[in-house]
């Protein structure tokens, strides 16, 4: 037996062809919301999360933020400091929260408090009264936030970015300080009694959820009022127009964000898996070309990435780096440069399989244990392509070719409508 | 219950195993017993430029990154002011890439001239990003300087400067190689659907060759017992007026460890902690406000921090926060508060469990402090704390002398 080590050659490795999927168990509760359950997992831990159609896109600025945040606040029966008392003696976490589409909250909790915490948790969502006192302390917090966070490169660029690929479209709208002064209880009461409904709502169950769960599921949130779906304010997405490239000067800062963005075609689409592999091979690992062009090669950057980023009305391509001061407009053109080279030559066999097998490792890791895919699989539920998002997406990966990626740079990575934000000292 | 297996190679390597067949993936987690504490004090933020290089070749292997996602892996690594951590994920199937790329690298590294001068870049702008450039980013580089006078802990992971860092030479970087990352001040834990006895083969077949290295770890300095409060005001054109308090407390292994531990989630873990509820909520003295632990293995810090509300004196809001830090000793907590801190603990660990990625972290933390089976002990050392034990510990903790304190004033900028 030789027992001579080479260690210059790799073990072999084994491709990863087939991921198990879990199921996801989708269903009605008894007032008729619909519900989708990721069940698994060994230790007793079990995740809600209740979304509405009540994100940014449905209300004036700040209303669907404040309304999601608020929910904590009070209730017909219960103040703030007893709903933390209540949540947080069982050591649960109740998440309230909004973004673009959606408003949601959810509840993290041992399995065996679910059912102590269950009626407050419906309270939040059917009794809560937005006291005047809690508002004027939250909004205070938030105007200080807003002030701390506006001082900030990264803060900055990505606002103007989202400014210039969205426009006047919601997705683009960003709160001033101002605003902040007009937030009223009666405009949140109003929104929250019209959104904050089980024929507006969904819920996601996750962890490890067994018959008796889903019970006390349906005795308490399956009891909620059913109300009104609400249709989302839609508007067209144009493409960006005038300049495309800001730059805004603070010459008190040490280092410069750099904020790219393209507004791209939505999750549904037939060619979002290929897109989204482009834009893994653009910037969406460490072995990427962006990590290796300004990370690796040239130190500029602590990290440079890509992502493809699903809303419902429109996907946005994102660039984003805090790059060495001086440098950000020359990795600017660089990213261009290494997305002209995605367009001009496919990418080679070895970096085909590269990418490939990272993402097969990444989405294998990704479902290990329904609260690590957890994410992932609502936001498939909620941009409408639902778990055989990831069947495609397995088979997308395997089965793309290099020049089939080409033809979708050339398609996707339209470099004249490409916005480019930098703040910092340039 | 977490169970595992533990055996030794004969170059000193420690090895621990977990088996979880629940999951397709494997977790490989290489812990290496130095930290910014063991640093030169004229070269601050070494040890983690050192992680950096780690990924940046080894003697066979040009590209670690790469061979790992090939074989469908991740992996990324931390460094703090006690130990230097790399972990990596990857399908079960090819858990003998981690044993090949990670013993590689711990034989010998493959760092050039060219490759150090790039990764000090980076380093100096991840430097750059995490403190620099944001408000306050730099509080705890100024606290640790104003609280420790002699231990290594007062200065921080990522360097006292960026200087240290530019002067860094190659052969420095070899000497510290070979001075800490031996297989015998290491402990690899390997997490997954893995049987012992595959995993001590393959122990033997990759990390066995590598050499037990004479390492020389010098002591490190006592800190001696702060007799003088500290005190800095900065002016600064930072948004808001800001606070930062820190007390010397016990290390990781001290009798009064859990206690802080407690104290700081009674004090602020969550909404409804004393802190928040009747600083912020009530008396509206601050905006946010928080208290947490350093959690090192030698005597670390109990930080208070907290945001000013608009018109609220320094005087005031200090007055505010020394109350609640004597209610603590004053009146003895509930035995609601006490059941809700100690509830959280037992959700924490919980949670800790749910991942091997987690489990191979806490197995491979708790047996460089001595023992991994800490892992399903430690949470006892919690639920043994008694109210006098909080009232006794928060008297010792909370003397003024005990503290040194960061008050950011800020100053208008002049408009442009």
């Amino acid at each position: 037996m030789n027992n001579e080590l080479n260690r210059q050659k790799a073990p072999v490795y084994h491709q990863i062809t087939k991921i198990d999927i879990p199921t996801v168990e989708s269903g009605r509760l008894a007032n008729q919301m619909p519900y989708h359950i990721l069940n698994g997992g060994s230790q007793e831990l079990v995740y809600l999360e209740l979304k509405f159609n009540a994100g940014h896109t449905y209300a004036e600025v700040l209303v669907s933020t404040f309304t999601s945040a608020m929910l904590v606040g009070g209730t017909k029966h219960h103040n703030a400091q007893q709903i933390a008392d209540t949540f947080e003696f069982y050591g649960a976490e109740v998440r309230a929260d909004s973004n673009s589409d959606h408003a949601m909250v959810s509840l993290f909790c041992m399995n065996k408090y679910l059912d102590k915490l269950l009626p407050l948790f419906c309270e939040l969502i059917e009794e809560s009264v937005f006291p005047e006192s809690e508002l004027q302390i939250m909004i205070a917090d938030r105007k200080h936030k807003y002030v701390v966070n506006h001082t900030k490169t990264s803060v900055l660029a990505s606002d103007a970015m989202y400014k210039m690929v969205f426009g006047p479209h919601t997705y683009g709208r960003r709160a001033q300080l101002s605003d902040y002064d007009n937030v009223n209880s009666d405009t949140l009461r109003q929104f929250y009694a019209k959104h904050f409904c089980a024929a507006n709502g969904k819920l996601l169950i996750a962890g490890y959820v067994t018959e008796s769960v889903l019970r006390s599921i349906d005795a308490t949130i399956g009891q909620l009022t059913a109300g009104q779906p609400v249709a989302p304010h839609t508007m067209p997405i144009e493409p960006v127009s005038g300049d495309k490239t800001q730059i805004i000067k603070m010459t008190d800062a040490v280092q410069s964000s750099l904020r790219m963005g393209l507004a791209t075609i939505r999750m549904d689409h037939p060619d979002y898996h290929k897109l989204h592999m482009l834009t893994m091979v653009l910037g969406g690992y460490f072995g990427s070309r962006l990590m290796t062009n300004i990370r690796k090669e040239k130190g500029y950057t602590y990290g440079i990435y890509s992502i493809l980023f699903p809303q419902i009305q429109s996907g946005l391509l994102r660039v984003m780096g805090d790059i060495k001061s001086g440098y950000s407009t020359q990795v600017a053109d660089e990213v261009r440069k290494e997305m002209q080279k995605l367009k001009d030559q496919p990418i080679s066999d070895a970096e085909m399989a590269l990418v490939r097998n990272y993402m097969m490792g990444e989405m294998l890791q990704m479902f290990d244990g329904p609260f690590t895919s957890c994410d992932a699989v609502a936001k498939a539920i909620d941009m409408g392509v639902g778990i055989q998002y990831f069947e495609d997406e397995q088979n997308s990966i395997l089965n793309t070719t290099p020049l089939e990626l080409q033809e979708i740079a050339n398609k996707y990575f339209d470099l004249d409508h490409l916005a480019t934000a930098i703040a910092g000292n340039e | 219950m977490i169970l595992f297996d533990r055996f030794e190679l004969e170059n000193g390597l420690q090895v621990i195993v977990h088996q979880d067949k629940t999951t397709p993936i494997v977790a490989v987690n290489l812990l290496y017993k130095v930290g910014s504490r063991n640093e030169n004090p004229e070269r601050t933020g070494f040890a983690h430029l050192f992680e950096h290089l780690m990924f940046d070749g080894s003697k066979n292997i040009s590209d670690f990154d790469q061979q790992l996602q090939l074989a469908g892996g991740e992996c990324n690594a931390f460094t703090n002011n006690d130990y230097t951590n790399y972990y990596l994920t990857l399908p079960k199937q090819n858990i003998e890439t981690a044993f090949w790329l990670e013993s590689d690298r711990m034989l010998e590294l493959g760092i050039t001239k060219e490759k150090l001068e790039i990764q000090k870049g980076v380093v100096i702008e991840e430097y750059n990003q995490r403190y620099l450039n944001k408000p306050y980013g730099d509080w705890m580089l100024i606290m640790r300087y104003l609280a420790y006078k002699k231990h290594p802990y007062m200065w921080p992971t990522i360097g006292k400067d960026t200087l240290e860092i530019k002067y860094a030479s190659l052969d420095e970087v070899n000497s510290f190689f070979y001075n800490y990352y031996a297989p015998n001040n290491a402990i690899l834990v390997v997490a997954g659907d893995v049987e012992t006895k595959q995993i001590r083969q393959l122990a033997e077949k990759w990390f066995g060759p590598i050499p037990r290295r004479d390492t020389r770890i010098a002591p490190l300095p006592t800190e001696p017992e702060q007799k003088i409060p500290q005190f800095l005001l900065l002016k600064r054109h930072e948004p808001l007026n800001a606070i930062y308090k820190g007390f010397h407390m016990d290390g990781r292994l001290g009798s009064r460890y859990h206690a802080a531990d407690l104290i700081s989630d009674i004090l602020s873990g969550g909404e409804s902690s004393r802190l928040t509820q009747h600083l912020v909520k009530e008396q509206k003295i601050f905006t946010n406000v928080n208290a947490y632990i350093t959690g090192e293995i030698d005597p670390g810090l109990f930080i208070v921090e907290g945001k000013l509300s608009d018109g609220v004196t320094f005087a005031q809001a200090e007055e505010c926060i020394s109350n609640e830090l004597k209610s603590i000793w004053n009146s003895p907590i509930s035995e609601t508060e006490l059941t809700k801190v100690k509830n959280n603990i037992e959700v924490k660990k919980t949670i800790s469990e749910v991942n091997v990625l987690n489990k191979a972290m806490n197995l491979a933390y708790f047996e460089m402090l001595g023992d991994a089976n800490l892992i399903n002990t430690d949470v006892d050392n919690y639920q043994q704390i008694t109210a006098s034990d909080i009232s006794q510990t928060a008297k010792l903790l909370f003397r003024r002398e005990n503290s040194t304190t960061i008050h950011y004033k800020s100053a208008q900028k002049s408009k442009q």
